[in-house]
């Protein structure tokens, strides 16, 4: 026992020896491979930024018309709620409309009932008009919002421009009495319509049944109505219950 | 010289199976490291102005308990006439009966207001409350006026008015003979005909609060609204019914 316990230790040990030197060899790897890393992200790790990043709000930037600029600005109007409402009014029978910091915040009251904010002041009659609005919402959703406009005061006729920003998509209905048509169906923005929590700015064009659609002032899609409606109501909207719409910075001016 | 023999026999291989351990684990550390720092974890991106918006469901800054300890502006429990109660379109005097002051619209689809001569004009933040009934069931709407800039139908002020057959209520802004719907919604907490609902606005700055039968039903703003200055009163949209009111209090509800 004696004489082959020396020759055991002297075998193991030499297995033993040549482990730890490939595992100090795996040390020194690891390490060149955590520096590497390291250096990659280190604008992402706080304290090899030197920074620590604080959450920030989503900017407008200096409220400007994107689209079909007028010739005249004096002719625009300009609406950003700091005021209050005034002859803003709700339409539909379940929701509210309310200016809170200056942004007019639009909701539906009831699961599948439409809301709009209007106003009838805005647009004179004539039939070639611009609006444009800063539309948000307070919570991600897959429902849609958007402009009205051609609307009446009875409620039964007017054209709806409607995006999801959730899929990306938008599309142009018109409301005639208690019928719908799909004047543009839904159809895709190829990433125009930015995704919560981000502003999208929605522009209409109506020059007597020609309705030019645009989002974040790129031109998105055009129709000709032929039985064009000439009600000058104009607003924003929610299709359903459950978030609420928040619009700002609304231009109307009407085209000569 | 056994004895050490034996010790390091037993301990090296220890160390470096431990040495293995420790590598790989330091290996998925690094893994994990890497992969977050590219993928991160996000929160759910949030609106930053939403966060400021009013709450979905209120909470009331008046309970029972709290108006015991606010001091009283002005009531009038109706044993008599002696604030001179009038009705603003002139269609008649209102009556005082029994306690409760009794009014109607004398015209068919206009809307009648009854206000008195001592009513005080409100310029704090309030609480007004009163117990308000109809003397035959009807499906119009009745309720408060209040924010009124004058005793007269060409001024403006603001229309809380609750239908109790359609268990609703509405919060209407009227200026200039022009009426702005701002809220629709409904509420269990409205009784239905015979019973008398108590009514109760909380108004500070540009904050209102709405109270039916002591339970706070809805909020609302407006940036840059006066509600808590002017006249108050109330309210009946058609003829054919008479408004009953008892327990008329205004309480100086505190506030900024």
């Amino acid at each position: 026992m004696d004489n082959n316990a020396p020759k055991t230790t002297s075998r193991y040990g030499w297995v033993a020896t040549l482990a730890g030197v490939y595992l100090v060899i795996l040390y020194m790897a690891l390490c060149a491979v955590a520096s590497t890393v390291g250096y990659d992200n280190r604008q992402k790790i706080p304290f090899l930024a030197g920074t620590y990043p604080t959450p920030t709000a989503t900017v407008v930037p200096t409220p400007e018309i994107l689209a079909h600029r007028p010739g005249d600005y004096g002719a625009v109007r300009f609406v950003d709620f700091t005021y209050g409402l005034n002859d803003w009014r709700l339409y539909y029978s379940k929701g509210k409309v309310e200016a809170v910091d200056g942004k007019l915040v639009l909701q539906s009251n009831a699961d599948g009932y439409v809301a709009i904010a209007g106003n009838q002041n805005l647009i004179l009659p004539g039939g070639k008009y611009y609006i444009q609005a800063d539309l948000i919402t307070d919570i991600d959703t897959d429902q849609a919002y958007g402009l009205v406009f051609g609307l009446d005061n009875h409620l039964a006729n007017y054209y709806l421009f409607e995006v999801v920003p959730r899929i990306g998509m938008f599309r142009l209905l018109k409301h005639t009495q208690a019928k719908w048509s799909e004047l543009v169906p839904f159809s895709p923005s190829h990433g125009t319509i930015k995704s919560y929590p981000e502003v999208n700015t929605l522009s209409v064009y109506f020059n007597n049944g020609e309705i030019g659609l645009f989002i974040n002032g790129k031109s998105m899609a055009s129709y000709s109505d032929k039985e064009p409606f000439q009600f000058v109501g104009v607003g924003g909207f929610v299709d359903n219950f459950g978030f609420r719409l928040i619009m700002d910075n609304f231009f109307a001016y009407n085209d000569k | 010289m056994d004895a050490s023999s034996k010790k390091k026999t037993s301990y090296t291989p220890l160390i470096v199976v431990m040495g293995y351990l420790l590598f790989f684990a330091l290996v998925l550390i690094l893994c994990l490291a890497s992969y977050f720092l590219n993928y991160p974890l996000q929160a759910a991106p949030k609106n930053i102005f939403a966060t400021s918006l009013p709450a979905a469901t209120p909470s009331p800054h008046v309970s029972s308990t709290l108006q015991s300890g606010y001091a009283r502006i002005f009531e009038d429990n109706f044993s008599g006439n002696q604030n001179d109660w009038m009705n603003i379109q002139g269609s008649q005097n209102s009556q005082i009966k029994d306690g409760k002051l009794l009014f109607e619209s004398l015209r068919q689809g206009k809307y009648e207001i009854a206000t008195c001569i001592h009513c005080p004009s409100l310029n704090e933040p309030f609480f007004l409350q009163a117990d308000i009934g109809t003397d035959t069931l009807t499906d119009k709407n009745f309720g408060f006026v209040f924010t009124m800039n004058c005793r007269c139908a060409s001024g403006y002020f603001y229309a809380f008015e609750i239908n109790p057959e359609h268990k609703s209520y509405s919060f209407y802004y009227h200026y200039q003979d022009n009426w702005s719907l701002r809220m629709v919604g409904e509420s269990d907490q409205i009784r239905s005909y015979p019973a008398v609902n108590t009514l109760g606005i909380y108004a500070n700055k540009s904050s209102l609060e709405f109270y039916i039968n002591g339970k706070i039903v809805d909020s609302y703003q407006e940036s840059g609204a006066p509600y808590q200055i002017g006249l108050f009163g109330f309210y009946v949209d058609d003829s054919g019914f008479k408004l009953t009111a008892g327990n008329l209090i205004v309480y100086k509800a505190g506030g900024q």
